[in-house]
């Protein structure tokens, strides 16, 4: 299989070039056709690859060519395929397919259907490239790419000038993170002389072998992290995933729900052996995590329009996997990655679908009731809405439910995991409030739509055949992670972040301590603890513990349902009143917290100040000054030097005789014996 | 040589065999141009001069790899000859091509058969210079050819700009050959032989041991350079360039900005690496300082021409800047040390190579132009790239080549003199010549900006178009413009084809009594 692995990628870049350069002008209504079967393709491939991964349990390695070879600095286009990367093939590969299904219907009638369906294989090529790269400047490239694709699908409707900026919003903020991730590169390639992170002479061999400084490795960390800060939304680069939801709901769907965002996570999870070795890093991606979950959350409780709730939803669930990166729950990040790709692209399907069937009406205090017009998209809707609030038994309990017992293990400070959970729990609680929110103005309660103008209607089956599926997923991802830690998921990923020798070893000499399956989790951190690091110092998370936190976090989702209940459905509360009653508080999560009022004042304010002056004081009054200056002069000089040309003959000789008495006059003084 | 004992030994014909072979083309050409009729002459001839110069350009490659005299010594058939008569071939076929349309048309019919006649002598001439082994053999080349090249001026002869362009060209060529044949003269005078491995020998005797060095000497090599600098053009004896250039014809402004310039390089290459070699720590810096004041000047003086000819006159003067540099990096004995691109002289010979290709085309469009009615004003370009695309893109191909701008051949030439300076510690050489491209992209660029952003002037105010079908013509502009585009990809081919040249220094090593 090793040798096909090219062919995944490389499907939906044919698909993309395809619809861009035959299909645009040949049948542009049909172009969806061709990029679906492309994906669909690439999907059954990965099938292949993770039944082969799954059966041999080793990686599959496939180099292409070389890159780029100057001086030391040596690059190949490589393939890499482990078990990380066999879950985010499925995941990318069987949600970019159902989106393209979605899209074939959503994206009916538009006059540029080729175009959109151009870009979204394209985007689905760089996806793969990027989670299918074994080394970090491939990584890069298919980072950049999705970030290219990100950019011009935001800004598909381009006549609308609002989706023209957020699609500039959103590829200016993330380039503050790659140049982070940039520097990042560059560090790891300073630090062990390759980019490759696979192998004997890899990266990571290198660290775990040879040993390499905390601090450079702290360094690294950092620097990765910033990218994902960029790519993944945490705070506070945040600001741009909400404003990307200018885009196609597919797109927000498939790129700022289920894929692209969940790139920084990917790479942080792909460079766990570095970051293992970087305490100090990994304590501030928890920090940053837990607050980017309750930022988004709290944001979220305010917003009236469905698909911006959705998006703040997905701020604050990326932050819970940058939590369980930081706190070490590896396979609990992925975890919790996947199922979140499937239920929350089932939602932002499912917003899509409400949307369509209100006439591209987006604002939720528009809606109500409509649970009786569009059955199964409420259905489907209500399963994932279950599903992010974390309710047993859906996939979104089970992963949110590990984290929080992960970080309540970690003490990176004193005490400090136990806040990390609380605060998560906390999140969690606001997290059930606001989707019920959702569920209850946008489902039920009293038609507050114009009936003369709308006529909401159910979605065509093209549309809500992926909801069906997508919802089904939510429901039934979480049986791979059942028991908690241990599940068929865990047993599958974890070769990956502990090693095949790791695993055997240290599972049997940890287990006669802690005598349960936990210690294969937190083998690691226990030496760890024992070197004085204190990572995860918890040698053990107890079966006792688990329960208990499925417990708390069980009835924490529910009173959290219950009061959106209350407020919403009961209407126990007047929420308007208690807004006006509470104006500045009620203000400030209206207005995101005021980021983007304070970015624009302090960053983007002053910036747009200092262009304006480089270029009228420095480039036009300076550097153009001076050139015309040296221009005006050269001409001079030019000018005089022309007069030489009298166009007497006479006078050309005369300049031959003065120019060899000269030459001779000066040589004669200079070197010959005439004169000593 | 003891001239009162010649051994009559046969002359070995075979090492003289491109020489040879165009001279026979030359004897041809006044044949035919005496006996063939009227009508057929055209096709004949220019068959036979680019026949003739083919198969001289073909037996090259039987020459090469040769290391051998003949004639006494006169004549030698060494790597410098090879690559020497390789430029002087090529530019010589491309001048036939760009000549033959034009000479036939224009500047009032005039005698078709004596112009080729004329082209082959004067090539003939700067073959012999290339393969001299003898002061005398230089001198009789340049003569040939320039004697050639002057008649070749004054072609155009009923206009005034030509003539006049001719009478000076001619008046202050001979005044420069009386300073080059005084100068040898002082040569044969300290080392008592005209034989440049002799020279060679008795030159090395003269400076051995001696920090300053004697007079005599000193003054035969300023007056080698001053003459031989004439024929390069190099500031300050360069005053006949853009006077002759803008008279002469434009096919022949193209000839002559090429071949006689390569003749006088081949003579100071033979003269001053061959002969006076070792006194290169002298020469070096005189050669550099020419340099430096011929690539400012001819910069410089090109800013404010608004007629292409004398523009592309000044940059000719500029570019044996350029080159001049090649030279100047010269070391003696350590001739095959670079590592990085090429030695001195090898650049200096690509670079001639690269010109012949750049400065024959951008002169090839201004006479396609004029067969189409038009003048070599900067305003005549204007629109061009509306009326006229696939000459313009030509054109700007030319100029961006000359500007040194990768991948064109230019750039390399450019590159390959640049680390030559370098590696020679002449490192304010290389930023000169970077500053003057700078410069010079000024003047060049303003012939592209002309023709792509000009206001094409109106078709019925100006002179009615006249349709000409000029097939020769095109195919050098195709030629030139893939030569320009290609060449430059496969340098390292031509350059160790050039470094072949430094078998020339292998036979004087072996005359005892040398190094």
């Amino acid at each position: 299989m090793a040798e096909y692995l090219f062919l995944i990628p490389l499907l939906p870049l044919l698909a993309s070039a395809f619809n861009l350069l035959v299909a645009r002008t040949a049948f542009p209504d049909r172009a969806n056709v061709v990029a679906t079967l492309a994906v669909f393709g690439s999907f059954l491939l990965s099938v292949l690859v993770f039944r082969e991964i799954y059966n041999d349990e080793h990686a599959l390695h496939q180099t292409i060519s070389t890159w780029i070879e100057s001086g030391s600095f040596s690059t190949s286009i490589g393939l890499y395929a482990d078990q990380l990367t066999a879950v985010m093939l499925l995941m990318v590969t069987f949600v970019s397919t159902l989106v393209h299904i979605y899209a074939s219907g959503y994206m009916k009638g538009d006059p540029s259907f080729y175009r959109f369906f151009s870009w979204l294989p394209l985007f689905v090529f760089a996806m793969l490239v990027l989670v299918m790269a074994d080394n970090y400047l491939l990584i890069f490239f298919g980072w950049e790419g999705v970030g290219l694709c990100s950019y011009l699908l935001i800004g598909f409707y381009h006549r609308r000038r609002s989706a023209g900026n957020a699609a500039k919003k959103a590829f200016i903020v993330n380039r503050i993170g790659d140049f982070g991730f940039g520097l990042g590169i560059m560090l790891i390639f300073t630090t062990f002389g390759t980019l490759s992170f696979a192998g004997d002479q890899g990266v990571f061999h290198q660290v775990t072998e040879l040993g390499v400084s905390e601090r450079t490795l702290t360094w690294i960390a950092l620097l990765l992290f910033t990218g994902a800060i960029g790519k993944s939304a945490q705070f506070p680069l945040h600001v741009w995933l909400p404003d990307a939801m200018e885009g196609p709901t597919p797109v927000s769907a498939l790129i700022h729900a289920a894929t692209m965002v969940t790139a920084g996570i990917y790479l942080l999870a792909r460079s766990s052996p570095i970051l293992r070795e970087a305490g100090d890093a990994m304590m501030v991606i928890a920090i940053v995590g837990a607050f980017t979950a309750f930022l988004g959350a709290s944001i979220a409780t305010v917003q009236n329009d469905i698909k911006r709730v959705v998006a703040y939803s997905t701020v604050s669930q990326l932050g819970y996997m940058a939590l369980a990166i930081g706190v070490g729950a590896w396979v609990s990040a992925i975890f919790h990655l996947v199922a979140h790709a499937f239920f929350k692209a089932c939602l932002f399907l499912g917003s899509g679908s409400v949307i369509h069937g209100m006439h591209e009406e987006q604002n939720i205090q528009k809606m109500g009731g409509l649970r009786k017009y569009m059955p199964i998209t409420f259905w489907t809707f209500l399963i994932a809405s279950l599903a992010n609030a974390g309710v047993v038994p859906l996939a979104g309990f089970w992963s949110k439910d590990e984290i929080i017992t992960g970080a309540w293990a970690s003490n990176y400070l004193p005490g400090l995991g136990n806040y990390l959970a609380i605060f998560a729990l906390i999140t969690a609680l606001i997290t059930a409030y606001y989707m019920f929110r959702l569920i209850f103005l946008t489902f039920f309660g009293e038609e507050r739509f114009d009936h003369h103008h709308v006529h909401p209607h159910e979605s065509p089956k093209v549309m809500t055949l992926p909801l069906v599926i997508l919802a089904a997923f939510a429901i039934g991802f979480g049986a791979l992670g059942f028991p908690p830690d241990e599940g068929r998921f865990h047993d599958f990923l974890n070769p990956v972040f502990y090693g095949e020798s790791h695993h055997d070893e240290e599972a049997t000499e940890v287990a006669g301590v802690a005598s349960d399956g936990s210690a294969v989790l937190f083998s690691t951190a226990a030496e760890e603890g024992e070197a004085g690091h204190g990572i995860h110092g918890h040698p053990t998370i107890t079966d006792e513990l688990k329960l208990n936190m499925g417990i708390v976090s069980t009835v924490v989702a529910l009173s959290g349902i219950l009061i959106a209940f209350l407020i919403y459905q009961k209407k126990r509360v007047d929420v308007v009143r208690f807004a006006s009653e509470h104006e500045g508080f009620y203000n400030f999560l209206y207005n995101k917290w005021y980021f983007d009022d304070v970015y624009d004042r302090y960053i983007v304010f002053p910036l747009r100040r200092l262009s304006a002056w480089l270029w009228q004081k420095v480039d036009v009054g300076g550097i153009d000054g001076l050139l015309l200056w040296i221009v005006g002069a050269l001409t001079w000089i030019s000018g005089q030097l022309r007069r030489l040309q009298t166009g007497l003959v006479s006078n050309y000789a005369l300049a031959i005789a003065l120019g060899m008495v000269v030459l001779v006059g000066f040589y004669f003084a200079a070197f010959s014996d005439l004169f000593r | 040589m003891d001239l009162f004992n010649l051994n009559f030994e046969h002359p070995d014909w075979a090492l003289i065999l491109p020489q040879l072979i165009v001279f026979l083309t030359a004897i041809a050409l006044v044949l035919g141009d005496a006996f063939l009729p009227e009508r057929s002459k055209f096709n004949a001839l220019t068959g036979i001069s680019l026949v003739g110069y083919g198969a001289a350009l073909a037996s090259l490659y039987w020459q090469r790899g040769k290391d051998d005299m003949t004639f006494q010594g006169s004549f030698r058939a060494d790597g410098l000859t090879v690559f020497l008569s390789l430029i002087i071939l090529i530019a010589a076929i491309l001048s036939v091509l760009v000549s033959a349309n034009y000479i036939e048309y224009f500047e009032d019919r005039v005698p078709l058969g004596e112009y080729y006649i004329l082209l082959a002598f004067s090539v003939v001439g700067a073959l012999l210079v290339a393969g001299a082994g003898d002061m005398i053999m230089i001198f009789i080349g340049l003569e040939l050819s320039s004697l050639a090249t002057y008649v070749l001026t004054a072609y155009a002869r009923r206009r005034v700009e030509s003539v006049e362009g001719a009478l000076k060209y001619f008046l202050l060529g001979i005044f420069a050959s009386a300073i080059l044949l005084y100068g040898m003269a002082w040569a044969y005078g300290l080392s008592g032989s005209t034989d440049l491995d002799g020279i060679r020998a008795g030159i090395s005797e003269a400076v051995a041991g001696s920090d300053y060095m004697e007079a005599s000497v000193l003054l035969a090599l300023l007056l080698l350079v001053v003459g031989l600098g004439f024929k390069i053009a190099a500031v300050p004896f360069h005053m006949w360039t853009p006077d002759a250039y803008e008279g002469a014809p434009t096919p022949v402004s193209a000839y002559m900005s090429v071949i006689p310039k390569a003749a006088g390089f081949a003579a100071l290459i033979r003269i001053l690496v061959q002969a006076l070699g070792p006194l290169s720590d002298d020469w070096t810096w005189l050669i550099a300082g020419l340099a430096l004041i011929t690539m400012a000047l001819g910069n410089f003086v090109a800013l404010s021409q608004r007629n292409v000819k004398r523009m592309l006159a000044y940059s000719s003067i500029a570019h044996t800047g350029y080159m001049m540099v090649g030279l100047a990096a010269y070391q003696d004995g350590s001739v095959l040390g670079s590592q990085l691109g090429a030695d001195g002289v090898t650049a200096l010979m690509y670079y001639m190579l690269a010109y012949a290709f750049m400065n024959i085309g951008a002169f090839a469009v201004l006479a396609w132009l004029q067969e189409r009615g038009k003048g070599v004003m900067l305003d005549d370009l204007s629109g061009l790239a509306g009326t006229h695309p696939l000459a313009a893109v030509s054109m700007a191909v030319f100029m961006i080549s000359l500007m040194g701008i990768p991948p064109l051949i230019g750039f390399y030439a450019k590159y390959y003199v640049i680390v030559a300076a370098i590696e020679a510690d002449m490192l304010w050489l290389a930023i000169a010549i970077v500053l003057m491209s700078a410069l010079s992209a000024y003047f060049y660029l303003r012939v592209v900006f002309v023709m792509y952003f000009g206001q094409a002037p109106d078709a019925s105010t100006s002179a009615p178009a006249r349709t000409v079908a000029t097939p020769l013509l095109n195919a050098a502009l195709v030629i030139m413009v893939v030569g320009n585009l290609a060449l430059g990809l496969f340098s390292q081919g031509i350059i160790d084809l050039g470094e072949e040249w430094n078998t020339a220094l292998t036979l004087a090593s072996n005359i005892p009594g040398v190094n």
